[in-house]
């Protein structure tokens, strides 16, 4: 499995949580697009920062 | 979703009304676990219903598309097929047509497709939990009570909101009426308009007659 797919995966599957979170949280539509939208970002963002201190943590312990 | 004569809320041992029915409740829950947004529909939210059995049908459709019948397995992946019984249904049905299959070992270069797999179906699964927890919760709250802004906290809430909507109004009143809206109290804020109005009339017939 290349990169790009599971890239791909990777924000499909941020992106199917953000929409059920938000439509957890809000009711109307445009709440529930707004909300997810912005979930996705910040779980996006969060993961990619998640994935760096990992990386920075193993970095560091094989020194 | 209630036809015919209505049952009375369950009391507990007190004799008191719980304010929910355990029947509706265990229904809204069984039915949501099955089959994901159901427990939605039971509870008269059947927009969300649908948008929740559309997403998390579509993720588990896709994940065993993906890998076929071999994300789905309890032997083999315990913990993700606890995330995957979240989707009671299709799990289950899985699980009882690999009891008299065969067992085939996978292909190795099928391991990434079934890892994917694996991935979809354990998410939509966790994620149809939380969707049960909602739908759960709104069967005990009732539809229209205390939940997003309707019914009890809906009630408070705009009981609570118009002094602020209230203030800037009475901001832009004269200062001769601004004694009668000191009288009316800061109760009752939602008819406060209303009250001024009505109390600026007899100041004024009083000013009158004077």
């Amino acid at each position: 499995m290349n990169l790009g797919l599971s890239i791909a995966l990777f924000l499909v599957v941020c992106y199917v949580t953000s929409v059920v979170c938000a439509a957890i949280r809000d009711d109307s539509p445009r709440s529930i697009a707004t909300g997810s939208f912005r979930l996705f970002v910040t779980l996006v963002i969060g993961m990619i920062g998640f994935c760096l201190v990992i990386e920075g943590v193993t970095w560091i312990s094989s020194w | 979703m209630t036809t015919g004569p209505e049952r009375e809320p369950a009391k507990d041992g007190d004799g008191e009304s719980l304010g929910f029915d355990p029947l509706h409740l265990m229904a809204t829950l069984i039915l949501g676990w099955l089959v994901p947004g159901l427990g939605h529909v039971t509870v008269g939210r059947a927009a969300k219903g649908l948008l929740f059995f559309l997403v998390l049908g579509t993720t588990y459709a896709v994940g065993l598309l993906y890998a076929r019948e071999n994300a789905i397995s309890p032997d083999e992946h315990p913990f993700a097929f606890v995330g995957q019984l979240g989707l009671g249904l299709p799990t289950v049905i899985i699980v009882l047509m690999q009891r008299g299959a065969e067992v085939v070992t996978p292909d190795p270069e099928q391991v990434p497709k079934i890892d994917t797999g694996i991935l979809f179906t354990t998410v939509a699964g966790l994620l149809n939990y939380l969707v049960l927890l909602d739908a759960f919760l709104w069967a005990k709250e009732g539809p229209r009570e205390g939940r997003d802004g309707e019914g009890k906290d809906g009630a408070e809430s705009s009981a609570a909101a118009p002094p602020t909507e209230a203030a800037p109004e009475s901001k832009k009143e004269p200062p001769d009426a601004a004694p009668a809206a000191t009288e009316a109290g800061p109760g009752d804020a939602a008819d406060s308009e209303t009250e001024t109005t009505e109390e600026k009339a007899p100041a004024g017939a009083e000013g009158e007659s004077s």
